[in-house]
């Protein structure tokens, strides 16, 4: 049971390259500066937010499928933006183009990129609206590996990119880069990111122990770390989202559609180890969201997608509020069938 | 490596070694175990056994107290059969602690379904309890049966059992052998039945929705288990009789950990994390109460058992080309020293065996 304010009721879908965007909701209303949303309302001086990036899909020999042309931005605005200088495929260890799409991320605010330059596979940084990119040092992408093997992740401000690598069994520790003074950090080798704190300061990992148990570790940038063995409930989640006091977890509960489950909600302290109860989320038990993230406000920001091949994926932003589960939807647009990948702010 | 019965089943295709010989077990003045099978019952049990069941006054973990010999496992021969797969052969092989020999003529070799009609290459369940004193299976007639080493063959009653395919059915004897539990793994939901072998009494039901893990010592407590909502382990411990005693959703080192055990208190439950450490679990209080460090022998845990008020009982089979290992080790809860009780190879030719247990 969705309650959707007025404002957002006039939200039309935004299909790529198409109609316009009706104002975003009262979210600004709510004083909440620090969020993307309020960001992106501001139409009247184009707006540097990106919702999406996306590649087309083409026909590859043998008859499947690679990507091709060139990334495109769905701009929160409605506007559609080619980012020519990405490379449109990765590469493996050799160095050899494969078909899968080139790496790319958008910071959870919209406002920055990152991505696997064309020219020479580096990795760099813009804005989302244009201008220079920033290279960041050649030692993200190591010899003997290609950038099949890694994933980028922007912090939700854009000021910081977390790298992690895949190349099981060398197993190198993930990087996390501070853009603008280009200072590398690593977390431990054992231990996988979750992703960043909503200020971009702690970075949540986690780490398989010896006995079978998953602990979770919230890296301070600053310095320190606090780690715990949660209950079985945070360590089965998929999507887990750090606050910016470096120690709130929330936990995110797949729905369960057969069983007409609606996702749910969990708050984990990794301080105290204290498990909050279960919140239902008023959202569809398919819809559960893979993204989450917290607001300066204390919401969560969530993001649910439908990816059906051969249809249009639906992509849906939405504020929840982690004590009620009541949800509103922010936004919420299309990307054509041709696509061959895509990734949203947040990604 | 284990079935549904938690017993060693091994790929087909296993060496074959040679044949051996069968022979009649003589191993205790006690009734040879080729005894034949008491009079069929048409009732529930309500007259005592015929021949006297002393395994019920034994301490719950005297293997080889008392000087009387107990069975290590069972095991059934494999063949090659039409098609190349390897089909259960011969009769049930004991093989006791002394190294004797007997059968099982009277045992069901090859699985049954819900028909009766031999289902090809499962062999048939068979359960041994932990102190090896008594065995249950299905006759050949399809009857339930608990046989007991220096006492004769019960049948339980006809309507026992729900008609359930024999290899969905599974046999878990509790470690003094005084409980029965028989599970089914069928699509049809079915609930556990709870045994008293001494009279052939059920005594209490699990729902279906519950994996049954074991029994405690004593055979007084059941630990089961399922999944809550979110996806998350729960563990329940029962009465014998089916009533609930505690429920709790386990810290990720008991739940990532099977099998758990439950001691007779009830409430205390054991797990063996990655072959290093015993973990301790209050159902009562939700808390971890011991991490003890402990040396285990070569081999994969087919099975945890608590076999007294603090001991823990591990049954490892160490899979080797060359054959088969099976170390039993006692674990002092107290301060983690482990004892083998017990090692033995299986015979060469094993298809499918039971260990003390299950």
């Amino acid at each position: 049971m969705r309650r959707i304010s007025a404002s957002a009721a006039l939200l039309a879908a935004a299909i790529i390259g198409g109609t316009a965007l009706a104002p975003l909701p009262a979210q600004a209303a709510h004083g909440s500066g620090a969020t993307h949303v309020s960001h992106a309302s501001r139409t009247v001086t184009g707006s540097p937010a990106a919702r999406a990036a996306w590649i087309p899909s083409c026909a590859g020999k043998n008859g499947d499928t690679r990507a091709c042309g060139h990334w495109r931005l769905l701009m929160a605005d409605g506007r559609t933006v080619t980012v020519r200088d990405a490379a449109v495929h990765r590469t493996d260890a050799k160095g050899r183009p494969v078909g899968d799409e080139g790496r790319f991320a958008i910071s959870g605010d919209g406002r920055v990129l990152a991505y696997e330059r064309a020219r020479d596979h580096r990795v760099v940084v813009r804005a989302a609206a244009g201008g220079p990119v920033t290279r960041l040092p050649r030692s993200l992408v190591p010899k003997g590996i290609g950038t099949g093997d890694l994933t980028l992740t922007l912090s939700p401000a854009g000021d910081r990119l977390l790298v992690s690598y895949d190349d099981d069994p060398a197993r190198r520790p993930t990087k996390v880069v501070t853009i603008a003074t280009g200072k590398v950090t690593e977390l431990p080798a054992a231990e996988d990111p979750d992703g960043f704190s909503a200020d971009g300061d702690e970075v949540l990992a986690h780490r398989l122990s010896g006995d079978n148990t998953t602990a979770l570790v919230a890296h301070r940038l600053g310095g320190g770390s606090t780690r715990r063995t949660p209950p079985q409930v945070v360590a089965n989640a998929t999507t887990l989202a750090l606050a910016a006091d470096g120690r709130t977890v929330a936990v995110l509960i797949d729905g369960d559609a057969d069983l007409k489950r609606p996702p749910r909600l969990r708050i984990y302290d990794l301080d105290s180890g204290e498990l909050h109860d279960t919140v239902k989320l008023a959202l569809k038990p398919s819809a559960s969201p893979y993204l989450a993230r917290w607001t300066a406000d204390g919401r969560l920001v969530l993001t649910t997608t439908t990816d059906d091949p051969g249809r249009p994926a639906v992509v849906r932003v939405l504020t929840a509020d982690p004590d009620t589960g009541e949800v509103r939807q922010n936004d919420r647009y299309t990307l054509g069938k041709d696509r061959y990948a895509f990734y949203v702010a947040g990604e | 490596m284990s079935d549904a019965n938690g017993r060693g089943t091994f790929p087909a295709g296993a060496a074959a070694g040679a044949a051996l010989g069968l022979a009649v077990l003589l191993a205790t003045p006690a009734t040879a175990l080729a005894a034949p099978v008491a009079a069929p019952m048409a009732g529930p049990m309500t007259a005592p056994m015929t021949a006297p069941v002393s395994v019920l006054h034994e301490p719950p973990h005297a293997h080889t107290g008392h000087g009387q010999d107990s069975v290590r496992y069972v095991s059934i021969k494999g063949c090659p059969s039409k098609g190349g797969e390897t089909r259960p052969c011969g009769a049930w092989r004991v093989v006791m602690h002394s190294g004797a020999r007997g059968t099982l003529p009277d045992a069901q070799t090859i699985a049954r379904d819900a028909k009766g009609r031999k289902a090809a290459n499962v062999a048939a369940p068979v359960a041994v309890s932990g102190n090896g004193r008594r065995l249950a299976y299905f006759t050949k007639g399809g009857r339930l049966a608990l046989r007991t080493l220096g006492g004769g063959v019960s049948l339980l009653p006809g309507n026992a059992l729900p008609k359930v395919a024999q290899y969905e059915t599974a046999l878990q004897l509790s470690d003094d052998g005084s409980r029965l539990a028989v599970s089914f793994t069928g699509d049809k939901a079915r609930d556990t039945r709870v045994f008293d072998t001494g009279t052939g009494e059920r005594i209490g039901t699990i729902p279906a929705a519950y994996e049954l893990k074991g029994f405690s010592a004593d055979g007084g407590e059941v630990l089961a288990g399922s999944e809550d909502d979110e996806g998350s382990q729960i563990l329940v411990a029962y009465s014998d009789s089916g009533q609930e005693l505690a429920r709790v959703t386990p810290p990720q080192v008991i739940a990532s950990n099977g099998p758990q055990a439950l001691s007779g208190d009830g409430r205390t439950v054991a797990a063996l994390a990655a072959k290093r450490r015993l973990a301790l679990y209050d159902m009562a209080t939700d808390q971890v109460t011991a991490r003890l460090k402990v040396k285990l022998p070569a081999g994969d845990v087919e099975m945890v058992d608590w076999t007294g008020p603090s001991q823990v009982t591990v049954h490892l089979v160490d899979y080797k080309a060359k054959g088969y290992t099976v170390s039993i080790a006692q674990i002092d809860t107290g301060t983690g020293k482990v004892t083998i009780r017990d090692r033995y190879a299986l015979l060469k030719d094993t298809f499918v065996f039971a260990a003390c247990g299950g």
